[in-house]
């Protein structure tokens, strides 16, 4: 009888401690659920559009001829799949007022740089254009921007006096 | 139950009865105890609601994202009921990065944020891996929580979603 009710206290002793514990250490918790919407887009934009190529010398001095100026190409872009975006340049031969040309591959430009981030502009080589368009670059989402340099292969076929000229369009494509 | 013990009439009893009330009465104090439905040394705020409450509204929200470069903002306003003087620590957790269904990911450590009033609720930034602190107290309060999300170039495009997880804990 003694060691039942000694028993019996122990118990009630030990759960009004566990039952304190419950009460004393309280606690709450609310999720919220969160959206965010980003949807695709993409910017190019181009500095110094008008570029010129004065052809003073052989092409045995010079076998290539240096462009007037630079361009700052800046591509901004988000990609909805993994697919990365590129960025191309296509021009037709230059061309004077006799119908005189000069192959549009004699035109090259090289990027200074990547341009930041994990890197867009291809800047291995001096890459030469083309009618169809030349990939400049290629990358997932990010903004870059690089300075491209021009130019132009020098030619014992080119008419003195002539002013060949074309229009080159760069297209950044992310899908 | 503690109170039917209690009036249990206290007349002269078989022993064997006597025993086994005297039982029934100890089991009854015992779990009336421990669930804390009667006052005790060590339950005395047993009964009654919880020692603390959290409210936090609204349960969802949406980043609106204008073009980059820019912040998207979104607000909740935190209510903490607790008794007087009954301290607590308020935390929050995202289980994961921002996920759409595409697979991108934004990371939750992109996702900042700011409180106020800044003596109970601090500023900082989501973690998927440690529940941050948000705020600190006693007693009851309200606040409210900014969060920002850095909407740059390099995010994917896509419909991120996660959840985030407040914890309102009174030692």
């Amino acid at each position: 009888m003694k060691h039942s009710i000694a028993f019996m206290a122990t118990l009630a002793l030990v759960l009004t401690i566990i039952g304190a514990g419950f009460v004393h250490a309280a606690s709450d918790t609310k999720n919220v659920t969160l959206n965010a919407s980003v949807s695709a887009c993409a910017t190019l934009t181009l500095t110094n559009t008008t570029i010129g190529f004065t052809v003073n010398s052989s092409p045995t001095t010079s076998s290539t001829i240096a462009g007037s100026t630079t361009t700052t190409v800046e591509a901004q872009f988000r990609n909805t799949t993994a697919t990365p975006a590129t960025l191309s340049v296509a021009a037709a031969d230059l061309v004077d007022g006799a119908s005189d040309t000069i192959p549009i591959t004699a035109v090259h430009t090289t990027a200074a740089g990547t341009g930041g981030g994990s890197g867009f502009f291809d800047t291995t080589s001096r890459i030469a254009w083309s009618n169809s368009g030349q990939q400049l670059g290629t990358g997932q989402s990010g903004d870059y921007t690089t300075t491209l340099t021009y130019s132009l292969d020098n030619s014992w076929s080119y008419k003195v006096g002539s002013d060949y000229t074309t229009t080159a369009t760069f297209t950044l494509t992310s899908l | 139950m503690a109170a039917t013990t209690l009036l249990l009439p206290l007349l002269p009893l078989p022993r064997y009865e006597m025993k086994a009330r005297k039982l029934f009465a100890l089991t009854a104090v015992a779990a009336a105890s421990a669930l804390g439905a009667i006052p005790g040394p060590c339950s005395l705020y047993a009964a009654g609601p919880p020692a603390v409450q959290l409210f936090v509204t609204p349960n969802k929200i949406s980043f609106h994202m204008t073009p980059p470069p820019s912040t998207a903002v979104c607000e909740v306003t935190i209510r903490v009921v607790a008794r007087r003087r009954t301290p607590w620590r308020l935390t929050v957790l995202a289980p994961g990065p921002l996920q759409s269904v595409k697979g991108s990911q934004i990371p939750a450590s992109r996702v900042t944020w700011k409180a106020s009033p800044g003596n109970i609720f601090f500023d900082g930034t989501l973690s998927d891996k440690h529940p941050q602190m948000l705020g600190r107290g006693e007693g009851s309060k309200v606040g409210v929580v900014r969060f920002l999300l850095k909407n740059d170039w390099d995010l994917a495009a896509g419909q991120f979603n996660q959840k985030f997880i407040f914890n309102l804990s009174s030692p």
